[in-house]
Order: C-alpha cells, then structure tokens, then sequence
C-alpha cells in the first residue's frame, strides 16, 4: 500500500473539480491519472472495483481536456468528471454481471437513462462498482468480484449493495458514484463507509430494467458532498417514455444555499425495535444537536408498530426475489454464491398471502401512522444502520453482537421501512464515527415527493457537522 | 315525466350549474326532476344501492339559499347531486362493497378524494350498486340484486361500478364515482353508453387498503366529456394520508384545440381479443370521424399476447382474490357466485407468478412506450362484446365469434391498462350497435398525459354527440 500523494486532488468534490476544470487551474486527465494511482496503491486492499476501463477513460479525459481548453460553447456539467457506474446498471458494450458468474459474459446493448443522461453531461465513466451475487446482501462479496472491504477499517464491511460504489468513495479513487436500492443498498453502504446517498422518490430518476415496475425499487447518487448528490440528481432526474413509471413534472435541487432553520423533524433512536450500539446512538445525537444548532427544531418520536412492517418489507422482497432466483438456481447452483441458495430457501417460506398483506399493510401504515407524523413534521430521521461493525465477508445469516444481544446483519440496516414507502425521499448522510474508527450515518427522510426539504436539511448538517473529506480526515491516509 | 324534465334529468352537471348561478334552475327544482326520474327507472334498473333523497333534498334547500343570496359563498358545485358508489367510504353511511359480509358496516372516515366532491358542494343522493367486493364485469349480487342496462332489460349494466353507469344513462345522477382495478369504470360506461375516466394511477388518493396497488384507482363517471374533467380536477390532487398520490396536482384544461393533424394509433383486438360485429362495426366508424376531423389514423401492432394477459390476470386473482378470500372464508354461504368464484382463483400464485408478471408490465410496457411517444393517443375498443346477462354466471360460457372466451376477462379490453397503470384511458361511446346495446372506444395516451384524452374526447363528442337528443338515449 502506498501513502496518498495528493490528497487535494482524489477527494476533489465534482463541483470544485468543474470549477477548477474551467478556470485551467486543473486538467481532466491530471484528476483521473491522480484517482488510477490512489487505486493502484489501495485497490487490492478494499477491492471497490470491478471491470476497470482506465484506457478509453484517459482518452475521454483527454478530450475533456481539449474541451477546456477550447473557447466555444461551454462544455457539458460534468465534463471530465470520473464516475464510477454500479456493476448492476447498464452501459451498452460493457458487461453487467450483477456480481455474478452467471452473468459474466452478458454485454449490454443498450444504457440506462440515468447513466446515459450522467455520461451526457460528460462524466467520464472509468470503472464499475462491485456488488454481492444479485445485490442481494448488505455486505459487498462474491464469487465473481470477491470481497470488497471497508477503506476506514479492513474486516469491516464497506456495506451492500452499493459497496463497491462506497468504498470507492471513501477511498479516494473516483468523484462519483452511482448506487441502486432495493431494501437500502445505497444508504446503508453510504453510512458504512462515511459518503452521501440519495434514494429520490419512485418515477423521479427512470429506470427501464426489471425493477421499473417495483416501487421499492431505485436508481440513485453517491457522492461526498450534499451539493454534488444534489447535482447528479438533478441530471438523473426527470421523465423517460420508455420507463411507465417515471414521473411527468421535474424537480429541480438547491445546490446552495442549504437552510434547515424553523424546519420541524421528527426523530427515532430505534423505530422501538432495532438494537442500537452507543456509538451509533451518540453520534446520531451529536447530528441532532447539529441540526439543532443549524436551527431546526428536532423532537424525539416514540414508534411502536414498525415491526410488522420491517419484517414484510423484507420478507415482500425476498419473496419477489425468490420468484427470480428459483430459475437461476435451479439452472446454475453449481456457480452461484452459497448465500443466493440460502436465500431462495428462506425466501420461499414467504407466502404470496404475506405478500398481499405487504401490500396493504402500507396502506394502513401510511394512513394511520406515517402520513399524519408527516403532517407535524417536515422530516424523519433515524439512523440508517445500528452499528456499523459487521464482517466484510458476512452475509444474512452472520450474527453481530449489539448491546451483548445477538442480532444478524440484516438487523442493523434501518432502511427497508423507506423502500415501502418509496415516494418518500431519503438522503443518507454520515453522522460521525463509531469507537472501531468506522463511520456512523443518520437517514433523513421528506414527504413525499418533497425533494428539496431533505437536502436542505442534510446541507445545514453537513455545514454544522462537516464530516471526513473536508476536514483532512481520510482513510488509509498511512 | 314530461319531456321538459327529462331535457333537465340529461343535462350536463356543467350545464346545470351555470343554470343554478344564474338562478335559471333551483338545485331543490333539479333534486326533485331527478328523484322522480330514479323513481320512474329504479323498478327497472336497479341502479342506487341506497338512497338518501330527504337529506338530499335538505342540502339542496341550503344550496338553494346560497344561490338565491347571490352566490358569495356558492362553491365550485354547490348543491349538485353526485351518486356515490357503495364501495367507497362515506362518514356515517352503510357502505357494503356489494356483500352481506358488509350489510352492517357504517364508515367511520370518508374516502379522501369523496372528500374533496363534498367540500366542492356535492350532494349525495344515491349510493350505486356494485357486485360483491366490486370483482365481476357484472353487477349482480346478493346484497343488491341484479342491475341492467337502462338501454336494454336483462343485460348487464357492466361492472363493477355498474349503478353508477346505469344511472348517469337513465338520467338519475349527473355525475357518479367508479373504481377501477380492472376495468370497473370503463366496463359500465360502455355498457350504459357513458363517460368513464380511468385516472393514471397516483392522480386520485385512496384512502383504502388498495393505495398501494398500481393496478388500483378511482375516478369520475359522467355523460359528458367535459363533466368528467370538471370532476377529475377536484378528485386529484397529492393528500397526506396517501402516499402513492403524485405531487403536483394535476389539473385538466377547460378548453381543447382540435384534433387536426394528430397522429392516433389504433387497434381492433390488442392482438388476442376477440371482437364482435357490433363493436368492430362502431369502432371503425368511429375512427373513420375522427379522420374527417383532420387526425391520421395508424393502426399499430402492441405485440401483446395471450401470455401478457394471463399475467395480469394472475396478479389481479391474486391480490384482488386474495382480499376477497379471506372475507368468503369467514363465512362461505353467504358469498355470491362471482365472489366464490374469484376467492377460489385466489391463492394458486407462485412468486414466480409474481416476478413474471412484474417482468411481463416492464415487457409490455417498454413496447407502447415507444408506440406512444410516436403518436399522439392510442384507441380500442373498451368491451368486445356487449350481450351479457346481467345476471352473467360464472359458470356460463361467453361465446364470441363462435370462440369461448374467459367469463372474467374475455370480453373486456381494460385490464390491460391497468397493468400499464400509469396509462390515462377515457372511454367514451362510438354509437348503438345493431344489437341495441351501445359500445364504446378507450382513449389512451403515453402514461401521465391526461390531457391527451381528454382533447380526444371532446373532438368526438361534438363530432358524433351521444345521449344529447331522445333518439340517443335509451327508453327505460
């Protein structure tokens, strides 16, 4: 492992990359070359990346470069900027495997809207981000890619699915990054590893795979910074006919000017059922006294019915999961991960009744509990895991011990609830750092179709409560 | 009644409110036309679940007082009655959803979007029928009896909102409610030759626990093109309860340009139907005006088969089947025949089913996406077959063309859209076919272009009017 040689340069947000893109005092090429060499220094160690494209990207960069140097017409909003695409979304002529040997050989012949619309405004994508076999878990690891490694502490995992995108980062190696989340693979990475995530409400960033009829299901930002996740978002936003679902009216983002003052947010430990670790727990009330400071108004909840619906959340989307992945199974049990049988065997206790019940039981939820709460409050916040020690190589069924009470993985992830009720948007942001060195996270969560409340509020912490990057705080700085 | 009041029991709600502000018309005048009509038809119809005409005619003396002093605090439809269907909530009345398992059931909320009708002035004087649990093309059942077409006796009304289509033809109720989850507002208003508009999914909140099925949603039904707009633009709307509800508000123009030079796509048969003469007959001659209104026609292909139905059907027995099994359950003697028959197709699905059915509107989808973005709107008909007993059987078979067809789904082109949920669809009348029962064209557009349609609508209604002279309307 090689010590950082520029740390001004690899932690570069997108937006002062651009702006000192513009002004000549930085090349495109000058960043990429800086983030290819972190890599090469720390990239077997957290193993972020799958397919690597480093050669077309350095061509890119250098027409980017070209682009600067010209006088007509001012290049595109990301011009030059490296991103790091999600090995689960799709680029026509590159390989998605879904981290998975099933799919190593599956070109793509077309690109998602999302990524078409980032790589149109000119980033510059160099590398795609690992993920577990089919996104499936909240650790990032695989037959296909291995496993992927938290940069603030090896061991602990970067988080899934979206860790590969995480990690990267947190490590310095790209500027931005893209996620997907199905039951919070892209805020519960993002709070492993101490970046921001945006999960934006159902039909607001189109998506034509599979998922674009499941609510539950999204395309989102990972970023270092509040304004550059607003920044992606606003280009990967916005209406797509081919995506049924996606929503006619735009919405378009501040990325300034963050002001949570006079906001009322509700606030919840632990939903009344998840085990929080101390650390996580005085963390999440050093950002509420944060918020405070930055003038919000922050008023603890007590929740006593989210336990039926945790449970069905997850269980709803194991039971549709299962429905894939019985074929797949079926077909390729020889190649694929252990945990993807251990899935389809758990998942298949789920009955199409439960499902039903998923259903309207959000119904109910919204109805009684949720929807009236959104009524007092302008936000939600909790945080978005309960302790971020969990094993690199774990998998559902590891057991973590909280509070000395034996829980799994997937009972540290507080996210699921936000994927039922998927027109909420929910930003994840850090929240500061457990005693193992590993960051903690706090989710805030808007009304629905409410974008801009939440990054207002997540800008006023992230000015009240800067976290790592900013401060001169990295990892592996050693 | 003399044929002065009748004029008055067929005239647009729009119509009737410019006479109300203009102190032309009494609501407590209108009210009175239109219970003595209910009362002329309903022996033959069967079309109000229950009624609630002293109430009604209570409010309509508050509206007519507001009228008279000069109309400050008139709301948008101060005092117009609207006929609500018996499967949405209304604070302090029965609502049954069609079932003696609900015979006692008084609601404690209002539908939200009901909500929003009472507040803009309404005045419920009828509650319309529906079958049991609102799951039959028909409605018949047990709680209400057997609803016909005012057009013709002994054929169905449609379902499930089929009081609700009844009596807007039989000139009982200006405006009524629907739901729809696989075509149960469109199903009537083409069998009573009305106006149904399927909202896309997320424009009109729920308050049940169907919010978050994209299959499910409620809208207007209507005579006239421009009342269902009227009405559509105060049941939509984000609401706090509803999670599912899109905001912004969306909100429907008053006025349309006309249809020249718009490209509209067309199909018979979505590839796998089969059509009768009738309907085939007044679809074409429909689309044949809208060309002389200046549109060009394309007939396009959606590739869809039999499988993608199948799917949808799958989904829909199963979440809908599974919501009604578990009330059969409790008690199966009291279950009508179609709640029988849907809480027994219940239950069968796999999650594979389910995958497959999320992959099969993603399929389907990405194909009329295309074919939408190209054209301007999308029409088929709504039903392909109009002569079912109103008292249909489940175990009976409907035979169109000489082919035996589902009893459910067979004979009705809707619950395709709702599978593509998003998808706006009017349906509005084509004509009367030669078997004196009317049928009707579905007007669609790409997903979340309401306005498409309705610009659509309002061409052909002025072009091919329906139920504006008596020769138009049915005799009950």
């Amino acid at each position: 492992m090689r010590a950082m040689s520029n740390p001004d340069l690899i932690y570069l947000s997108a937006f002062e990359a651009g702006r000192r893109f513009r002004n000549r005092s930085l090349s495109p090429v000058e960043l990429l070359d800086a983030l290819i060499d972190r890599y090469e220094g720390v990239g077997d160690t957290v193993n972020p990346f799958a397919d690597r494209y480093f050669e077309e990207a350095r061509k890119r960069a250098r027409k980017a470069e070209e682009a600067f140097a010209k006088t007509d017409g001012p290049p595109g909003p990301l011009e030059g900027i490296p991103l790091a695409v999600k090995d689960m979304s799709n680029i026509a002529g590159q390989r998605t495997t879904d981290g998975s040997i099933v799919y190593e050989n599956a070109i793509q012949s077309e690109t998602d809207p999302d990524i078409q619309r980032l790589i149109d405004a000119g980033a510059n994508v160099f590398a795609r981000t690992t993920c577990p076999e089919f996104g499936w878990l909240y650790t990032t690891q695989s037959r296909m890619w291995g496993v992927t490694h938290n940069p603030w502490k090896e061991g602990v995992s970067p988080g899934g699915s979206s860790g590969g995108s995480a990690a990267a980062l947190a490590a310095g190696v790209t500027t931005l990054a893209t996620g997907s989340d199905l039951t919070g693979s892209i805020r519960q990475p993002a709070s492993q590893c101490g970046v921001v995530a945006y999960q934006a409400p159902y039909g607001r960033i189109p998506m034509v795979g599979s998922g674009s009829f499941h609510d539950y299901c999204h395309l989102g930002p990972m970023t270092r910074t509040v304004a550059d996740c607003a920044l992606m978002a606003n280009l990967m936003s916005g209406f797509d006919p081919r995506d049924h679902n996606s929503l006619v009216d735009s919405m378009e983002l501040p990325t300034s000017g963050y002001d949570a003052s006079g906001m009322k947010i509700a606030f919840s430990m632990d939903l009344g059922m998840y085990e929080v670790s101390d650390d996580v727990k005085r963390e999440t009330l050093n950002a509420v006294d944060a918020l405070i400071s930055g003038g919000a108004e922050v008023e603890e909840i007590p929740i006593e019915w989210a336990e039926e619906v945790v449970r069905l959340a997850h269980g709803s989307q194991e039971f549709l999961f299962a429905g894939y992945l019985n074929e797949i199974v079926a077909k390729h049990g020889e190649i694929v991960s252990d945990y993807v049988c251990e899935l389809v065997e758990t998942a298949n206790s789920f009955t199409a009744d439960d499902y039903r019940r998923s259903l309207s039981l959000s119904g109910e939820i919204w109805r009684d509990r949720l929807g009236p709460l959104f009524q007092r409050y302008d936000a939600f916040i909790t945080p978005t895991t309960t302790c971020p020690d969990i094993p690199a190589s774990g998998w559902q069924k590891s057991t973590i011990e909280i509070n000395r009470k034996k829980v799994t993985d997937t009972e540290t992830s507080m996210t699921a609830i936000w994927n039922m009720f998927g027109r909420c948007p929910v930003i994840a942001v850090p929240s500061g750092f457990a005693d193992s060195g590993v960051p903690t996270g706090i989710q805030i969560v808007g009304r629905p179709y409410d974008d801009p409340t939440v990054f207002h509020i997540a800008g006023a912490l992230e000015a009240h409560k800067p976290w790592a990057y900013y401060q001169g705080c990295y990892p592996i700085s050693k | 009644m003399s044929s002065a009041d009748l004029e008055l029991c067929y005239m647009s709600a729009g119509q009737v409110l410019t006479l109300f502000k203009s102190k032309a018309l009494s609501p407590v005048e209108y009210l009175e036309n239109l219970i003595k009509r209910a009362e002329e038809t309903e022996p033959t119809i069967n079309a109000f679940a229950f009624t609630w005409f002293e109430e009604a005619m209570g409010q309509a003396r508050m509206a007519e007082a507001t009228y008279v002093s000069g109309n400050v605090d008139a709301r948008q439809l101060e005092g117009l009655p609207i006929a609500i269907k018996d499967e949405m909530d209304i604070e302090g009345q029965p609502m049954t959803n069609g079932s003696l398992y609900l015979k006692d059931n008084i609601s404690t909320e209002t539908h939200y979007a009901v909500q929003r009708l009472l507040d803009a002035g309404c005045i419920v004087h009828a509650r319309t029928t529906t079958p049991e649990f609102s799951c039959s093309g028909t409605a018949d059942s047990r709680i209400h009896g057997t609803t016909h077409t005012p057009w013709k006796h002994g054929y169905t009304c449609g379902g499930s909102s089929g009081g609700s289509g009844a009596s807007l033809a039989a000139g009982s109720t200006p405006l009524a409610t629907g739901s729809d989850i696989g075509g149960s507002i469109r199903i009537p208003a083409a069998c009573c030759g009305v106006v149904g508009f399927k909202p896309p999914y997320g424009r009109n909140p729920d308050n049940t626990a169907f919010a978050f099925d994209m299959y499910a949603v409620m809208g207007p039904m209507s005579r006239a093109v421009g009342d269902a707009a009227m009405m559509q633009n105060i049941l939509c709307g984000p609401h706090p309860l509803d999670n599912a509800s899109i905001r912004p508000k969306y909100v429907l123009p008053d006025t349309y340009d006309d249809i020249k030079g718009l490209k509209i796509a067309w199909s018979l048969d979505l590839g796998f139907f089969e059509v009768d003469e009738h309907v085939r007959n007044n679809t074409l001659a429909t689309l044949d005006v809208l060309k002389d209104l200046g549109a060009e026609l394309v007939e396009v292909d959606f590739g869809w088969s039999a499988e993608a139905d199948r799917a949808t059907q799958n989904y829909l027995d199963h979440l809908f089947g599974g919501y009604i099994k578990e009330m059969v359950d409790t008690d199966p003697s009291l279950a009508s025949p179609w709640a029988a028959y849907c809480a027994d197709a219940s239950g069968k699905s796999t999650a594979a089913d389910f995958y497959a059915a999320y992959e099969m509107q993603q399929t389907m989808s990405r194909r009329v996406g295309a074919i939408m973005d190209e054209h301007y709107a999308f029409i088929c008909p709504t039903m392909t077959y109009h002569e079912i007993p109103a008292d249909q059987y489940p175990g009976d078979p409907v035979v169109i063309n000489g082919k035996t067809v589902d009893p459910l789904y067979g004979w009705c082109m809707c619950h395709p859209f709702n599978m593509l949920g998003r998808i706006p669809v009017l349906s509005v009348p084509s004509g009367i076919g030669g078997n004196g029962l009317p049928t009707s064209i579905q007007i669609t557009s790409r997903h979340l272009d309401d306005e498409r349609v309705f610009r659509i609508g309002t061409a052909l209604e002025k072009a091919q009017p329906w139920l504006d002279i008596p020769a138009r309307r049915p005799s009950v």
